[in-house]
């Protein structure tokens, strides 16, 4: 699955973000199996990119395209399919199910990739496997957060979206949960675009640019 | 996974029902399809029991006036219809069919035995005739009714006042004779004495209720048997006797006539007592004699639409009409127009039970919303998360709509047991009303599926802006 952005400019964006950024308004093409990071501080558009990319939002300038067909011409039935299959995206609010154990959240798709390792492995190597079955709602961010980052890693995907996956981790725990990550992307032969902060690099990239 | 995804789709799409609404929706609901299946029944049945009763017309019996005192009654004549008047008669505008009755021609003595057995209690005994019509002419035949010479007892249908009055006037006045149910009545023995002296005693029961003919009735075959076997020659006619040109005495009876010496009898003329000039041989009185005494009532099967020109015509040619169920068709449109007045009103609940169940869904999805943006942004699609709201609401309606066919089915099971009795209507509803109850099922769901999915599909939509 190939990513061009095309010129892409957010409405409404000042020229003071414009220039001198390596995305806003530029042409680039990400492959498949590219590890890419984005770089940004708060307010400078991350989620945006992010949100464009996933086709949440289309009030920008440009075009985005998924394997040379233009997103703003995809019907509602081959965004499902591009949702289910194709991209998995860890929202910055991370959109759990508050009511549900963090289980059930992770059961909760309409599509599954054959887990390698499985759900309880996974779990455990990033310290949440005791939590399974507590409601996400009584859980903290940082377990969340992880929750949220293998509800993504459960689901088919051809690229992977992070938006500040490692915000609310402590660094033990960022960088085990990254090892995870890097490992199940590159053993399906995906690819990552994540958003960061500018502070400590936890996942390898092959790509880094400031937005 | 399928079944646990299902589930955890529920769970997340849980919302705090409008129960308030919820509950005016299922009443009106059951309400309305309870009013509609119990119109739709009385609608079927009225029209069955109009088919059934009168196939496409009324019934009237028909006979003519008794006139006159004591002497002129001596004879029957002026009682029976000859060929002709029936051919006239069968061709007035509007009659689709007619059949004579025939009647006994032997005394009949009948002795009721309300207890059940012979020699339980005390007997009702009475005097009676019984008559006979083809099959075709009555409201009900039941399978007892089929008659042969070696059967242990005679099949008699009598009309359902007869037992209303046994009920409503005999009874109440006699203690030794108990009110009778349907059953009671048609489990009684009743022994038959027939011919000159009793000299006949067989067992019959009651085997119907007619609501149409006001008679005794027997079945055709066993009459024709009995009369061969019974008959006497009382409830004859009287003949004056002429003697060359003047009448010769006293009038006298057929069967009198009979005894004359066969060669007086073929040169002497005889004459009825309402027209003493008309001078007849013995044979042609024979014939007529024969035939009047079997045709003194007729039953005219008649075009609904036709019907006030028969009437007046039948006035016309002085005969009387006995129309045993002359509210047929009136009670027929009063039973429609119940069952369009029950229909519209159920009709109306269901339909605001829909609104109301529509809404209410509608809420629910709305304070869904939320939840349904992030099924969305996972890959569900908008038929999954309607698949939701719908198998709840279809799990209320169902139940609703099953409880109100019970309800239906209950009330017609009473109505026939306490008002309804001895019409042969079908036990329960009717394969029609099961029917048009699934179609209005099936139209009702459909209709909210495409109100639950339009709103889903709108929230679906705005996930995407």
């Amino acid at each position: 699955m190939r990513i061009r952005l095309n010129q892409i400019l957010p409405k409404p964006l000042t020229n003071d973000y414009v220039e001198g950024s390596s995305i806003w308004g530029q042409e680039l093409i990400f492959e498949k199996g590219n590890f890419i990071e984005i770089k940004a501080q708060s307010g400078q558009g991350k989620s945006t990119l992010l949100h464009i990319i996933y086709g949440l939002r289309f009030d920008f300038e440009g075009t985005c395209e998924i394997d040379g067909k233009s997103t703003a011409t995809f019907s509602k039935e081959k965004w499902r399919e591009v949702w289910s299959d194709q991209l998995s995206l860890v929202f910055q609010d991370l959109r759990l199910f508050m009511d549900l154990t963090a289980r059930q959240n992770l059961e909760l798709l309409p599509a599954f990739h054959k887990p390698n390792p499985d759900l309880m492995e996974m779990c455990e190597q990033i310290n949440i496997a005791h939590l399974l079955d507590q409601p996400v709602g009584t859980l903290s961010l940082g377990q969340r957060q992880r929750f949220a980052l293998v509800r993504s890693l459960l689901k088919p995907f051809d690229w992977l979206l992070l938006d500040e996956p490692f915000s609310h981790l402590d660094k033990e725990n960022a960088e085990r949960t990254a090892k995870l990550i890097e490992s199940i992307v590159r053993s399906r032969n995906a690819g990552i675009i994540y958003t960061s902060l500018m502070t400590h690099r936890y996942l390898a990239c092959n790509q880094s640019m400031d937005l | 996974m399928k079944s646990s995804r299902a589930k955890l789709l529920r769970l997340c799409l849980r919302t705090e029902s409008p129960a308030k609404a919820l509950f005016l929706a299922s009443l009106g609901c059951l309400l309305g399809s309870f009013l509609l299946i119990l119109s739709l029944q009385c609608y079927f049945d009225s029209n069955r029991l109009k088919g059934d009763n009168q196939k496409g017309g009324s019934f009237v019996t028909l006979n003519k006036k008794v006139k006159g005192g004591l002497l002129l009654n001596l004879s029957s004549t002026n009682k029976a219809f000859s060929k002709e008047e029936i051919d006239q008669i069968q061709k007035i505008s509007g009659v689709q069919d007619l059949g004579e009755f025939s009647r006994n021609h032997f005394p009949v003595t009948v002795h009721i035995w309300p207890a059940g057995r012979i020699g339980l209690g005390a007997a009702a005994r009475a005097d009676l005739f019984f008559e006979s019509v083809p099959n075709r002419f009555l409201d009900q035949i039941p399978e007892s009714w089929a008659w042969e010479q070696n059967h242990s007892y005679v099949p008699i249908m009598v009309p359902k006042f007869y037992l209303d009055l046994w009920n409503f006037g005999l009874a109440p006045s006699r203690d030794e004779y108990p009110a009778l149910s349907l059953e009671a009545a048609t489990s009684m023995p009743i022994e038959i004495f027939m011919g000159q002296n009793r000299s006949k005693r067989m067992i019959g029961r009651f085997v119907a209720f007619s609501k149409r003919i006001n008679s005794v009735l027997v079945p055709e075959k066993f009459l024709k048997w009995a009369n061969q076997d019974f008959a006497t020659e009382e409830n004859q006619d009287y003949f004056f006797v002429w003697n060359e040109d003047e009448i010769d005495g006293q009038p006298i009876s057929f069967s009198d006539l009979k005894k004359f010496p066969k060669e007086k009898l073929n040169r002497t003329f005889f004459s009825s007592l309402y027209e003493p000039s008309n001078m007849k041989k013995f044979n042609e009185l024979k014939t007529e004699q024969l035939r009047d005494s079997e045709v003194g009532r007729l039953i005219v099967r008649l075009k609904d639409t036709k019907a006030e020109q028969f009437f007046k015509k039948i006035t016309e040619m002085g005969y009387e009409t006995n129309r045993e169920m002359p509210q047929n068709g009136w009670i027929h449109r009063a039973a429609i127009f119940t069952a369009w007045i029950g229909g519209g009103l159920g009709g109306f609940l269901s339909l605001l039970s829909m609104g109301t169940f529509t809404s209410s869904f509608r809420l629910m999805i709305v304070q869904s919303a939320e939840s349904t943006k992030k099924l969305i942004h996972l890959g569900f699609s908008k038929s999954q998360i309607s698949k939701v709201f719908f198998v709840k609401f279809a799990q209320l309606f169902l139940s609703i709509w099953t409880l109100s066919l019970v309800f239906g089915y209950i009330t017609k099971v009473i109505l026939e047991k306490n008002f309804l009795t001895g019409l042969g209507m079908e036990t329960g509803l009717s394969w029609q009303t099961y029917l048009i109850a699934i179609i209005y099922a099936t139209a009702f769901t459909s209709i909210n599926y495409w109100v639950i999915d339009r709103a889903v599909s709108d929230f679906s939509e705005k996930s995407l802006d």
